[in-house]
């Protein structure tokens, strides 16, 4: 079964059907757990790392299926900051302030705009390219997203302490890699070979991050001028 | 008609009178404001210290400390393209620990339209705006209206730097005259003002905005000091002013000033800030009559 732990109930529980499907596919008698455990080059524990493991053996996706997820705007900030969905599946971008917001991405993975509106009027967006769409509002700048849009179903989000579990993996040959937003190498520098068993399998990763840095929010201040 | 002395009740209801008009527009903008509409809240409280409160030749310069508060309310309205109308008011106070003649409150109007030229942030925006203050002081004299029209450009460079243009036209008018005497103008506090500005801002980490600043002003400057030829011969207008003490005249001069500001925004959270500005101004006006003030705040903002 695949089941990535961040994803709400439902979304588990329509990822926990699609794990089933596949696993059904594969052929195979167990499924084990990979947990992917980040850290800095200050041996800090890394969030948002965006842990994915790609099967040698193709076949056992074929019949993935996406499932719909969302990006929630929430005092005026995208949440949750990065979300990980298999290529081809809905996102939702619910505007939960009470005011305005205007999402765009200019990313070649995904191009889109859903201009000026509140509420849960705006339509989902689909996500069909693998790479990675970074998320902007054109009224206020300093609000960023990401959505990494996977090319396999097979992944996870490491939290504050730093690990991702993927669970429930059919076991095989699998190569895993990391992407996060301030890593300095390029997400194909941390792959690493690994044979999944019907067992839990450690993999660690220690990575070089950029200072993360936003753009401001503005700053309120007033100016009396010159009297 | 002469001017209320400090304290006495005709200033005290100036002061009353500014509260009023300020409940009173207050009780329509919300009336006025549809359900759905969201008002944005700005408050500001701190303290500063001007070394030169009446733009004074140094002989005569005087400085005091002074808390600072305000409230802006601003409604935005987003039109297609990430253009903008924004309207509100602001009330601002002031309060001197030594010259009380000096305390006031303001009440402001304005209104704004905001145009940006592309998506995203670092597309350039232009905006053009408006502004109408009431001001009231504890000394008469300084009361009246102040008007304020501003355009200013703008782009951001990086996420980390950030860069601004201003023309601003800036006219008050002065309400409350003393009687006029035989020869020059007593409308010392009436002025008129074009200037031009600069804003450069450095955000050397995700919490502080570090800005620099440099405005070029050009037109009628108030300079409070005792009688002086050099600047009565150059005095547009001249009035008592006894906010700043006795036997001191405010004379209205035409000048140009560079004014040069440092500030520095820590962040404490997303919404809300510590500011710490430091502000020089060089002012030379006609008849070779130059002054300095530097002026230092420190405040908290907060947005709700």
């Amino acid at each position: 079964m695949v089941a990535i732990k961040h994803f709400p109930i439902m979304n588990r529980f329509l990822a926990g059907v699609l794990g089933v499907m596949l696993m059904g596919l594969a052929g195979t008698a167990g499924a084990a757990e990979l947990l992917a455990t980040v850290r800095d080059q200050k041996a800090k524990p890394v969030s948002d790392a965006v842990v994915l493991a790609m099967p040698l053996d193709r076949k056992v996706f074929d019949l993935a299926r996406p499932v719909r997820h969302v990006v929630d705007q929430v005092n005026k900030e995208f949440v949750p900051y990065v979300r990980v969905v298999f290529a081809g599946t809905s996102v939702s971008f619910p505007n939960k302030d009470n005011i305005r917001h205007h999402v765009y991405s200019f990313s070649p993975a995904k191009k889109f705009e859903l201009a000026l509106y509140s509420g849960v009027s705006a339509p989902p967006v689909l996500f069909d390219k693998a790479g990675v769409v970074v998320l902007g509002c054109n009224i206020h700048d300093w609000m960023i997203g990401y959505i990494y849009v996977a090319d396999t179903p097979f992944f996870g989000k490491t939290e504050k302490e730093g690990q991702a579990s993927l669970e429930n993996l059919p076991p095989g040959d699998y190569q895993v890699r990391l992407w996060h937003p301030d890593m300095e190498k390029d997400e194909q520098a941390t792959v690493q070979r690994v044979t999944v068993t019907d067992k839990t399998t450690n993999l660690a990763w220690t990575i070089a991050l950029k200072p993360s840095f936003r753009i401001p929010r503005p700053t309120g201040a007033s100016s009396s001028g010159y009297r | 008609m002469s001017p209320a002395r400090p304290g006495t009740p005709e200033s005290k209801a100036g002061i009353h009178a500014l509260w009023l008009r300020a409940c009173c527009l207050t009780i329509i903008a919300i009336a006025a404001t549809p359900a759905d509409a969201h008002w944005s809240f700005d408050t500001e409280l701190g303290v500063s210290y001007d070394n030169n409160l009446g733009n004074a030749r140094s002989e005569d310069s005087v400085g005091d400390r002074a808390l600072i508060a305000s409230v802006a309310a601003t409604q935005s309205e987003y039109l297609e393209h990430g253009d903008s109308i924004s309207w509100g008011g602001r009330i601002a106070g002031e309060r001197y620990a030594d010259f009380d003649g000096l305390d006031n409150l303001a009440l402001a109007a304005m209104i704004s339209y905001r145009k940006k030229l592309g998506l995203g942030p670092f597309a350039p925006w232009w905006r053009a705006s408006w502004s109408s203050s009431a001001l009231a002081y504890r000394d008469d004299a300084r009361n009246g209206w102040l008007h304020q029209a501003e355009v200013g450009a703008g782009k951001r460079l990086s996420e980390r730097y950030n860069l601004g243009l201003t023309f601003r036209v800036e006219q008050r008018k002065a309400a409350n005259l003393q009687e006029q005497g035989s020869g020059l103008s007593v409308d010392a506090f009436s002025q008129l003002s074009k200037s031009l500005g600069v804003n450069a801002e450095y955000a050397p980490d995700r919490d502080m905005v570090l800005s620099l600043g440099a405005q070029l002003r050009h037109g009628d400057i108030v300079s409070t000091s005792h009688r002086y030829r050099q600047v009565f011969l150059y005095s547009k207008a001249i009035v008592e002013d006894p906010a700043l003490g006795s036997n001191v005249f405010a004379y209205r001069l035409t000048g140009n000033t560079l004014i040069l500001n440092v500030a520095m925004a820590i962040f404490l959270s997303p919404d809300s800030c510590v500011n710490i500005g430091v502000q020089r101004a060089l002012t030379h006006a006609d008849g070779s009559n130059n002054y300095a003030k530097n002026k230092l705040a420190v405040s908290w903002v907060g947005n709700f």
